[in-house]
């Protein structure tokens, strides 16, 4: 390796801990030279704690994609903790923050419940919700929180006895930011920080590669209130007083735009954000009459012009100036499918068919879908499903992969049944698929979509990725090198570091199927694979199906292009209107009447095929609840 | 890194219209502000004057300007620029000397108020503070100006709590201090009737009204027949008018502002609750009239001042009023009329001091007098912390829409 | 009790008017206008200034202030809401409509000021009684305004070309962009008419409340909460839920207390979307996979 990429190595591997220096060192002296006045470091402390609630607030938003108007809530959650911890019960003021972090958490875990199965417009509107919830009953509910009045006086906190200056407490704010700062660095870089990237990117993909969706994003809720929580509670410190007033919308569109400013979804941007807008903040003071109105207007430039945000597009302009340095490339060696099957998930004894589809049925809204399908795949085999478009062969491997439930039927893998679980359980016993019209995280690279292909093979739980311990990062050495082997095993070990979007259409296919391949899985579902491709692909594709057949993989595709179909499978099915039409080796198959009829017409009227109006359309119903 | 809007670079040639109205939107709201300090409101062009023009004297202005708080910010600033005006054109204090007043807007925000009050203390060192419009920032404040010693007229916050602050206490004030409105207010409801119903909103100012009244009403062993509150910005009141008129009560004290208020005139009016109601100095804005129209008649309203005398000083302030902000409508005369007051007590004590340190001004404002607009204060400050008190309050009814004393 | 549910029933007929905004433009282009309440309070004070400063007939007034603010959803549809509204999960929108609500509000401070201003009522001031409750005859107003919209919407929707054309793009927009219906029309149309009905929805309601620059955040909540809960299956569903919503708001006001008032609506909504997220707009996505 050259000392370049060792380089490299080295500071991707020290990030964390480097950057929780780095924190430490900048807060600090910030601190200290803003400590001579009460005024400037009551700034600097309110800045470090918008950088917390950001911070938390980026995994929610900006990396998981999922959209919070209400982490003012959980601010007030935790400020209202522990003032009336404090103030009506004496607790120290320490004491009070695990108490608002607990708490935070059980109310997302709550929040999360509602706002989970929606998306997009419903979920701002029930995170309005949350955070007007909770600034009403600040307010209207006296006996509790004092109301307007407010909750005071709040008693700096206490440390061996003495009770801390201000500035001190400062310094205690630079140290929670410089672990916020390494708990959110090393998550977001971790397994779990693809993880909610892909729940970002594509849902449906996630969930086929083995990720809980719903589970992932109720755990980026509950971390991204907690940090919210641990901010609030300093916050009533700072303050020494608390009552509802800044608990409203504005501050949670505030804190919303601290991450989009500095850049959603990146490590560093919640940082640049909170201290940009902290500062505007002040220098708005004096022009209180139009604070809104800078705010949106922010808000809006941001989404026209910048919507990286300040690190993204930095990100990007030093992107143009040069590419990233890939890893030495020609050393990679190709991934190998035959290193055995994945000890975790032995194949199975017994030698029925892997895969059985059992008199499944599917109607939407009464047009039936697919109609009574039986059919078995055996182990080892490659197994082609054709027919003529709208014939129901998306839904069928719908029904199989589990995102969408049988209205009838049964499917069984090994004997199993796999009807009316979901999708990202499924995965879980082994099936992996790709997609006809493609659903890769287009915004990521390469590699990360195949790492994301590989969570099932991942072991890092979400606390060691937190603290971004040595076993994790072994972890995350061995995943990288799994990962490039799967690209140079599809022949794209070139472009690891290429966004998946910006890819030729054939390449993404064969960046889909590696991703796929990745948890080395039993049985592998292909659609419409050579889609696209030209001569040269399809044979290349055609290999190396077969290379994962030798390897012991059950392979299920549908595909378009005959000459494949016949050179590669061993069985194959044929659909109709949903049902089957015909089933055996690809000769029988090819000269089965009944086939050649639905394909071509008659011999006396070789028609084109009759309207068929909505059975045409291949449609899934995303419904907007997930289960 | 992923963008959460859209993923696409591609809608620049889309943007582009919405940026360029952004663009003139900002810069049109921005022209309309020349500078970055307009609200640091310098009370005049004191140089232009031809007055006071030696080095000036800094005095800070805390409060609420914008937000549902405004119009009582605007009377604070108003009564202030009017006698400092006043001060300047004459020639200043101190010799020549003139008067700057340096006001910072908290929008009822005591996290706000705490940072300006001290970017005023120690960026601005202003050596005296008048003003603030919200009881609850005042007790935020309040610490802060107490350990700086920094003398502090109040001259709107009424809340009872704001002056009794622990040693050293730098607080002062010109206003209707809650406790005693509320007694004015009680003493007249119990003169006639024997059940009282309490209706005040749920902000710090309702609440600390309420809490003096019922404060009030233990100290002659009584209780309300019925106890309701409304939010700031709640329009309709039928449920608790109705709750009120079941409960039989003879007479509504009412602790909240003009709009809710009328709105609770029309709720009454529309479950035929035709019972008198009684509303802290808030009514004396005229928007309560305005809104509440033929409603307002007969509401009983607690106030210090109005404009309508015979004094020639209030004339002659009247007229002032109306040549500096060109109407003749007064939003907040006793606003004004405290804030007026308040400055002139505070330029008194300054003269008297002989200087601006902050604590030759505190030592003097414990023996300063001062003619003004709403009484001839004798050492105001010598005893207590008020310079008002029930005796100078009155009650005025609201007849034909003019505000008529009541005696007796 | 009956006086309570009668004053319920005028404030949830303005709760009605603006969820109808909401559905029109949900329904054909699958966005929202979070600045709903804020057109409604742009509507409100038009309206005030055209009538009661410069003495404008009121129906003249109500007139102009709705073709204002129906051209001003246009233009928010135009430049916060279309170049964010590319692809089905995109949610640029929603960020970019709040933007332009908050601006509105500061706008709609600096240029009306912070106080709330009077709204005199066409029909007069003195109650009227009838069965032993009394109503503002602004009240009775409201209810017959909302028939009477609601009525003429239908009609819209249902004879007129454009009315169906709005209703094509809300059954399949590609099918209808393939019969040659200009979808970047039918949106601007639909927050058109969505802008309409708040501005109708400001004038009716500022003789009972005032008009404030703030009155828009409160209603665009409860409104949203009435059109949760309706699930847009039809007009008359979002009517009824409206006028539901508006009587059980004041019923909790009454007996549990006013404190619980606004609470109601924002749990209403977090406990719907928890129960029955697929009752709420009722119009699944369909996504070729």
């Amino acid at each position: 390796m050259s000392a370049m990429a060792r380089g490299g190595v080295v500071a991707r591997r020290l990030q964390e801990p480097l950057g929780l220096v780095a924190v430490l060192a900048v807060g600090s002296s910030v601190v200290w030279w803003y400590g001579l006045s009460a005024y400037n470091s009551r700034i600097v402390a309110v800045m470090g704690l918008s950088i917390v609630v950001a911070a938390g607030l980026n995994l929610l938003t900006g990396v998981a994609g999922q959209l919070s108007l209400g982490h003012a809530g959980f601010y007030a959650v935790g400020a209202y903790t522990t003032a009336m911890l404090v103030v009506d019960h004496d607790w120290p003021l320490l004491a009070t923050v695990p108490v608002a972090a607990v708490l935070c958490a059980a109310l997302g875990l709550l929040l999360a419940a509602p706002a989970l199965r929606v998306q997009g417009p419903y979920l701002a509107m029930v995170t309005i919700a949350f955070g007007l919830i909770v600034h009403d009953i600040a307010v209207e509910f006296p006996d509790v929180t004092n109301g307007p009045a407010g909750l005071f006086p709040i008693a700096l906190p206490r440390i061996a006895g003495r009770e801390l200056t201000l500035e001190e407490l400062n310094y205690l704010i630079v140290a929670v930011v410089a672990l916020t700062m390494y708990t959110t660095s090393s998550l977001i870089r971790s397994r779990w920080g693809r993880t909610l990237r892909a729940v970002h990117g594509n849902e449906l993909a996630a969930g086929s590669l083995g990720i809980p969706v719903v589970r992932v994003k109720r755990l980026a809720f509950v971390i991204s209130a907690v940090y919210a929580g641990v901010a609030g509670s300093l916050f009533a410190a700072v303050n020494g007083f608390v009552n509802p007033d800044p608990f409203t919308l504005e501050l949670s569109i505030l804190f919303l735009v601290m991450v989009i400013i500095g850049g959603a979804g990146s490590v560093w941007g919640p940082v640049f954000g909170a201290v940009a807008l902290t500062l505007l903040d002040r220098r708005l003071s004096s022009l209180a009459d139009y604070r809104l109105l800078v705010y949106g207007g922010l808000l809006l430039l941001a989404l026209y012009v910048v919507p990286d945000g300040i690190v993204g597009t930095v990100r990007g302009r030093l992107r143009r100036f040069g590419r990233a340095p890939s890893t030495a490339v020609a050393a990679v060696e190709p991934w190998d499918p035959d290193l055995g099957p994945d000890a975790a998930r032995p194949t199975p004894a017994g030698d029925g068919p892997l895969l059985e589809a059992r008199h499944l049925s599917k109607s939407f809204a009464g047009l039936r879908a697919v109609d009574d399908v039986s059919f078995a795949v055996e182990r080892g085999r490659i197994h082609a499903i054709v027919g003529p478009n709208g014939a129901g062969k998306t839904t069928l491997l719908n029904l199989i992969s589990g995102v969408e439930r049988p209205t009838t039927g049964d499917v069984l893998l090994a004997g199993a049944p796999l009807a009316g679980r979901p999708t990202h359980e499924i995965a879980r016993e082994g099936v992996a698929r790709t997609f006809q019209n493609l659903a890769l995280f287009a915004d990521l690279t390469a590699l990360d979509n195949v790492l994301i292909g590989l969570h099932l093979r991942a072991g890092a739980s979400v606390p060691q990725a937190l603290a971004r311990t040595p076993a994790v990062y072994r972890e995350e050495q061995a995943l990288r090198d799994e990962a490039l082997a799967l690209l140079a095993f599809v022949g794209l070990a070139g472009d690891a570091g290429t966004r998946a979007g910006d890819l030729p259409q054939g390449h993404q296919r064969l960046l889909e199927i590696a991703r796929a391949v990745a948890s080395r899985p039993r049985l592998l579902l292909l659609d419409e694979p050579a889609a696209g491709l030209n001569h040269t692909e399809i044979d290349a594709l055609g290999a190396l199906v077969s290379r994962l057949r030798d390897a012991g993989m059950t392979v299920l595709f549908i595909e378009h292009h005959m000459d494949l179909v016949m050179r590669l499978s061993d069985r194959v099915t044929v659909l109709d209107y949903g049902r089957v039409l015909a089933e055996g080796t690809p000769a029988e198959v090819q000269s089965d009447a009944a086939v050649v009829e639905a394909y071509l017409g008659t011999a006396a009227s070789p028609t084109p095929r009759p309207e068929r109006g909505a059975a045409e359309h291949q449609t899934k119903e995303i419904i907007d609840a997930h289960g | 890194m992923t963008d959460i809007t859209t993923g696409r670079r591609s809608l620049r040639r889309r943007r582009l219209p919405g940026i360029l109205l952004l663009v003139v939107a900002l810069a049109g709201a921005a022209c309309s502000r020349s500078d970055d300090n307009a609200d640091n409101a310098t009370a005049n062009g004191a140089a232009d004057e031809g007055g006071a023009s030696g080095e000036p004297i800094r005095i800070g202005v805390p409060g609420a300007f914008s937000g549902p708080s405004g119009p009582l910010g605007e009377a604070v600033e108003r009564g202030l620029e009017l006698k400092a005006n006043e001060i300047n054109e004459a020639g200043g204090l101190l010799d020549g000397r003139p008067i700057e007043l340096v006001y910072r807007d908290h929008e009822a925000n005591p996290d706000k108020g705490i940072t300006n009050m001290r970017e005023l203390l120690e960026r601005e060192q202003v050596v005296a503070l008048v003003g603030e419009t919200s009881s609850g920032v005042a007790l935020a404040e309040a610490p802060i100006v107490n350990q700086a010693g920094i003398p502090w007229v109040i001259t709107v916050s009424t809340g009872t709590l704001v002056t009794e602050q622990p040693d050293p206490n730098a607080v002062y004030r010109v206003s209707l201090v809650d406790k005693d409105q509320t007694e004015v207010a009680l003493a007249a409801a119990t003169e006639q009737y024997d059940d009282i119903a309490l209706l005040t909103d749920t902000s710090g100012y309702g609440q600390g009204g309420l809490t003096d009244l019922l404060a009030a009403m233990e100290e002659q062993g009584i209780e309300p027949v019925a106890n309701e509150t409304y939010a700031v910005g709640d329009t309709d009141m039928t449920p608790q008018v109705s709750s009120i008129q079941a409960s039989g009560a003879d007479v509504i004290i009412n602790w909240g502002l003009g709009p809710e208020a009328a709105q609770i005139r029309r709720a009454m009016d529309q479950v035929g609750l035709n019972i008198p109601m009684i509303g802290s100095w808030g009514l004396s804005m005229p928007n309560y009239m305005e809104l509440a129209g033929e409603l307002a008649e007969g509401t009983f309203v607690v106030q210090a001042f109005s404009f309508d005398q015979d004094d020639p000083q209030v004339a002659e302030v009247r007229g002032a009023y109306e040549a500096e902000f060109g109407t003749d409508r007064v939003s907040f005369p006793n606003g004004v009329a405290n804030s007026y007051d308040g400055l002139g007590l505070l330029a008194a004590a300054i003269e008297e001091a002989g200087s601006t340190d902050p604590e030759a001004i505190t030592e003097a404002l414990g023996t300063v007098s001062y003619d003004g607009l709403i009484k001839d204060y004798q050492q105001p400050w010598a005893d207590s912390r008020e310079a008002l008190g029930s005796d100078d309050m009155f009650l005025t009814v609201i007849e034909q829409g003019d505000f008529v004393r009541v005696e007796g | 009790m009956l006086q309570v549910l009668a004053s319920g029933v005028a404030l949830g007929s303005i709760y009605a008017l603006v969820a109808l905004g909401f559905s029109m433009t949900w329904v054909t282009t699958q966005t929202l206008n979070f600045a709903q309440g804020e057109l409604v309070m742009v509507g409100a004070f038009v309206g005030l200034v055209l009538h009661v400063d410069r003495g404008w007939p009121l129906l003249a007034a109500a007139l102009a202030s709705i073709v204002i603010v129906a051209l001003l959803a246009v233009v928010i549809q135009q430049v916060a809401v279309a170049p964010f509204a590319k692809g089905v999960t995109s949610i640029g929108w929603i960020l970019s409509t709040v933007a332009v609500s908050i601006m509105l509000r500061n706008l709609g401070e600096l240029a009306w000021g912070r106080e709330a201003r009077r709204f005199p009522s066409p029909v007069g001031e003195s109650l009227v009684e009838t069965v032993g409750i009394r109503l503002q005859p602004q009240q009775l107003l409201i209810m017959a305004a909302l028939v009477v919209i609601v009525g003429l919407l239908s009609v819209f929707l249902g004879r007129s070309l454009w009315g169906k054309a709005l209703e094509a793009v809300a059954q399949n927009r590609d099918a209808a962009a393939l019969a040659g219906i200009p979808p970047a029309v039918i949106a601007a149309l639909a927050y058109a008419i969505s802008g309409g009905l708040a501005a109708a929805a400001g004038i009716l309601l500022a003789p009972v409340t005032f008009v404030s620059a703030h009155m828009g955040l409160s209603l665009v909540i409860k409104s949203f909460a009435v059109a949760v809960v309706a699930g847009l299956a039809s007009f008359r569903g979002i009517v009824l839920a409206g006028i539901a919503f508006g009587m059980a708001e004041a019923l909790v006001a009454r007996y549990l207390g006013p404190e619980y008032r606004d609470i109601f609506g924002l749990v209403l909504i977090v406990a719907v979307l928890a129960v029955r997220p697929t009752g709420i707009f009722g119009i699944r996505k369909v996504v070729k996979v």
